[in-house]
C-alpha cells in the first residue's frame, strides 16, 4: 500500500483586533476531510462560558442545521439535541468574561467528506474548557442538510461576542490515499 | 566460508526490562545470520528460546548438551513451539553478571527447513554454572524475515542486555560496489521511502538506506524502495546522503537525491476503502506497514442494515474469536447511557445511521489505535463520533481492547449488511 503524506495546514486565523466572525473562504476542494483546531475565548459579559456556532457556505436561513450534544460539567452528564436551526449550533464552548483571565478553551472539529455533492455534511467535535474548579467537556455531532461542497466556513459565538485577542483557529486539509 | 560479517541491528534493553526481543524486516541478501547476545534475566537457570516469523506452532525440535562443572548431560525435545537456546544466567544471578551466547542460522533465506546451532555460557562465580551447546530446527521452508528471543521461564531481559543481529555472506568480492541511482522519495510520516535503481554489474551484496545526520542505525534492503527513519517531524531530506551499496570490500559513496524536497509531517494516508457505485461492502486493510507509531481511521458512512443500533464493528489480525472487550458512552439528546460487553468477538459500540434513517445523513467516527506494533501491550482502541438526525442524534465515545500482543497487520472495519454507497473508510499512519 503506498502511503502519502497529508494533514496540511490551509490557513490560520489569529485574533489581533475586534473580530466576531472568523472566516475561512475559498477552501480548496482537493482534500478528503477538513479539521479545525481552535484555541479561543469569548468576550461575552456576565458569563463564564460561551458556545460556538458556525455557518457553512454562508447559509443562514432555512433551518438546515441540527446538533446533538453530550457533555459533563464535573458533577453530571447530560445531552441535548437541536433540530431545524439556522446555524451549526453549539458544537463547542469557550471561557468568557467572568472566567479567570488568560484561560482559553480548545476544540477540534472534523468535517468529513466535505467536498462531496451527494450526501449531507456531518461534523464531529470535541471541546473543553476547564476553569479551575468548574468547567465543561463537550462532544457533539452536527449535521448540515445540504449536499453542496463546503467552500466557506464562518465561526462565531452564540452570543455574538468578540473573540478575545490571542484566540486562534487553524484549518487543516486531510487527504486520503 | 563466510568472509563478510555485517551488523544489521542492535537492540539494548532499557529500564524496566523487556519480555522479548524481536528483529523484523530482516534483509534477505545475506547467506546466513548470526545473533550475539549479552543477556540476563531475573530467573535462575533460565534459557533463551528462539522463534521465527512469529510461528508459535509445534514446528520446532532441539537437542542440547550442557555441563555444570560436575557433570555433563544431553537431552532432546521434538514437536515444540520453540528452539531452546543456551543458558542465560544462573545461580544467584549476581548483579552486573551477564551471560554470553551466540546463535548461528544457516541459509535463512532458502527454501529448506532452518537449522540453528548455538552456544553460550553463564558463569556467575557461584557453584552452579552452565556451558551449553544447542542445535535446533524450524520445520518450515519459509524465508526467515523476523525472529524473536525470549525467556524460557517467561522472565524479562534485564536492562543493559544487548542483542546484535549480523548478516554473513559467503561471496568473495573483488571490488568496491558501484553506487545506485536514486529515484522518488516519499514521505511516510516520520519515515521516507527511497526508490533506487542498482548500477549494472554493481558488485553489491546489499544496499542500505541511511542518513548519517539523522539516524544511527542503517536500514538494510536488497530491493527498491528502502524505508529509512525515523525522522523528526518537519525533517527535510534534501542534501542528505541516502542509499549506498555495500559488499565485503567497502561501501560506495552514498548517492544523494538530486532534486525536489520532501518534508516529513508525521501523518500519512495508508489506504482508503470506498465505493461510489454500490453498497454492501466492508473495509479490510491488510499488510498494514509496521513503521508508524499509531494508526487512525476516519470513517463516514451508513449501514445497509435496517436494524436499530447496528454498529460499526472491528476485528484485528483476522481474529474472530471472543478476544475483545469494549465499552461505550452515548448521549442521544434525551439521556446519557453507558454499557459494554466482554469477552466478545469484535469491538462494537459505535452506532451507525441505518437504512430507514434520514436520507443522506451519515455517521462519522475518528478511531485511534495506539502503539499498534508493540509486542508487550494488548491493543487499545478509542473512538469518538456519532451522527445527527435533525432533532435526535447520537454522540458516542467508545473504547475497546484486543486481548493480544501481536502487532496489528490487518484491520477489518465492518457494518451490519455492509456499508452503503459513498461510505468512506480511510486508514492513516501517525509517526
Amino acid at each position: 500500500m503506498p502511503a502519502q503524506s497529508t494533514y496540511t495546514p490551509i490557513n490560520t486565523f489569529t485574533v489581533t483586533g475586534s473580530t466576531s466572525i472568523i472566516t475561512f473562504a475559498s477552501i480548496p476542494q482537493t482534500y478528503t476531510d477538513l479539521r479545525m483546531v481552535g484555541y479561543i475565548r469569548s468576550s461575552a459579559s456576565g458569563q463564564s462560558t460561551d458556545l460556538v456556532d458556525c455557518y457553512f457556505n454562508s447559509v443562514t436561513t432555512g433551518g438546515t442545521y441540527s446538533t446533538t450534544m453530550m457533555q459533563g460539567n464535573g458533577s453530571a452528564a447530560s445531552t441535548q439535541s437541536w433540530g431545524n436551526v439556522n446555524a451549526g449550533y453549539r458544537w463547542a464552548l469557550a471561557p468568557a468574561s467572568t472566567a479567570t483571565a488568560n484561560i482559553f478553551g480548545s476544540f477540534t472539529a472534523d468535517i468529513y467528506n466535505y467536498s462531496n455533492t451527494t450526501t449531507f455534511k456531518t461534523m464531529s467535535t470535541q471541546s473543553g474548557a476547564d476553569l479551575n474548579g468548574s468547567g465543561v467537556r463537550v462532544n457533539t455531532v452536527m449535521m448540515s442538510r445540504s449536499t453542496s461542497a463546503i467552500s466557506n466556513i464562518q465561526v462565531f459565538f452564540d452570543t455574538g461576542a468578540l473573540f478575545v485577542v490571542g484566540s486562534r483557529i487553524t484549518l487543516y486539509g486531510i487527504a486520503a490515499a | 566460508m563466510s568472509v563478510f560479517l555485517q551488523p544489521i541491528y542492535t537492540q539494548t534493553v532499557g529500564a524496566g526490562g523487556a519480555a522479548s526481543i524481536t528483529f523484523n524486516n530482516i534483509p534477505q541478501g545475506f547467506t546466513d545470520l548470526k545473533i550475539v547476545v549479552s543477556g540476563k534475566t531475573g530467573f535462575a537457570n533460565d534459557s533463551y528460546i528462539l522463534r521465527f516469523n512469529n510461528d508459535t506452532t509445534n514446528d520446532y525440535s532441539w537437542t542440547r548438551v550442557y555441563g555444570t562443572g560436575s557433570g555433563a548431560t544431553s537431552d532432546r525435545t521434538t514437536n515444540v513451539n520453540y528452539i531452546i537456546g543456551p543458558s542465560i544466567t544462573t545461580g544467584a544471578n549476581p548483579a552486573s553478571t551477564f551471560g554470553n551466547a551466540e546463535f548461528y542460522i544457516s541459509s535463512y533465506a532458502g527454501g529448506n527447513f532452518k537449522q540453528v546451532f548455538a552456544n553460550g555460557v553463564s558463569e556467575a562465580n557461584t557453584t552452579a554454572a552452565y556451558q551449553m551447546l544447542n542445535s535446533g530446527i524450524w520445520n518450515d521452508t519459509s524465508p526467515i524475515t523476523s525472529l524473536t528471543l525470549s525467556s524460557f521461564y517467561s522472565s524479562t531481559f534485564a536492562q543493559y542486555s544487548t542483542f546484535t543481529l549480523y548478516g554473513l555472506s559467503n561471496v568473495y568480492d573483488t571490488r568496491v560496489p558501484l553506487a545506485p541511482t536514486l529515484g522518488t522519495v516519499t514521505d511516510l510520516a516520520g519515515f521516507f521511502s527511497v526508490a533506487f535503481t542498482p548500477a549494472a554489474n554493481d558488485g553489491a551484496d546489499t544496499y542500505w538506506g541511511y542518513s548519517p545526520a539523522a539516524i544511527t542505525s542503517p536500514t538494510y534492503g536488497a530491493t527498491s524502495p528502502i524505508v529509512v527513519g525515523p525522522f523528526e517531524s518537519q525533517f527535510n531530506y534534501n542534501a542528505t546522503n541516502w542509499v549506498a551499496a555495500v559488499n565485503s570490500l567497502g561501501v560506495t559513496p552514498s548517492a544523494t537525491v538530486s532534486s525536489g524536497n520532501v518534508t516529513s509531517n508525521n501523518y500519512a494516508s495508508i489506504a482508503t476503502v470506498t465505493n461510489s457505485s454500490a453498497g454492501g461492502f466492508n473495509a479490510l486493510f491488510t499488510n498494514i506497514p509496521q513503521y508508524y507509531t499509531h494508526l487512525q481511521i476516519r470513517l463516514i458512512g451508513r449501514a445497509s442494515s435496517a436494524s436499530a443500533g447496528a454498529p460499526v464493528y472491528i476485528q484485528m489480525n483476522g481474529d474472530t474469536g471472543n478476544n475483545y472487550s469494549w465499552h461505550y458512552m452515548i448521549g442521544n439528546g434525551s439521556s446519557v447511557t453507558a454499557g459494554g460487553l466482554s469477552p466478545y468477538g469484535d469491538i462494537e459500540g459505535m452506532g451507525m445511521v441505518i437504512s430507514g434513517n434520514l436520507a443522506n445523513a451519515q455517521c462519522v467516527y475518528l478511531i485511534d489505535i495506539a502503539d499498534y506494533t508493540n509486542l508487550n501491550k494488548m491493543k487499545a482502541l478509542k473512538a469518538t463520533g456519532g451522527y445527527d438526525l435533525n432533532g435526535s442524534g447520537y454522540v458516542n465515545v467508545t473504547d475497546g481492547i484486543y486481548n493480544n500482543y501481536a502487532p496489528i497487520t490487518t484491520l477489518n472495519v465492518q457494518a451490519y449488511a455492509g456499508f452503503t454507497q459513498y461510505s468512506h473508510i480511510a486508514l492513516y499512519g501517525i509517526g
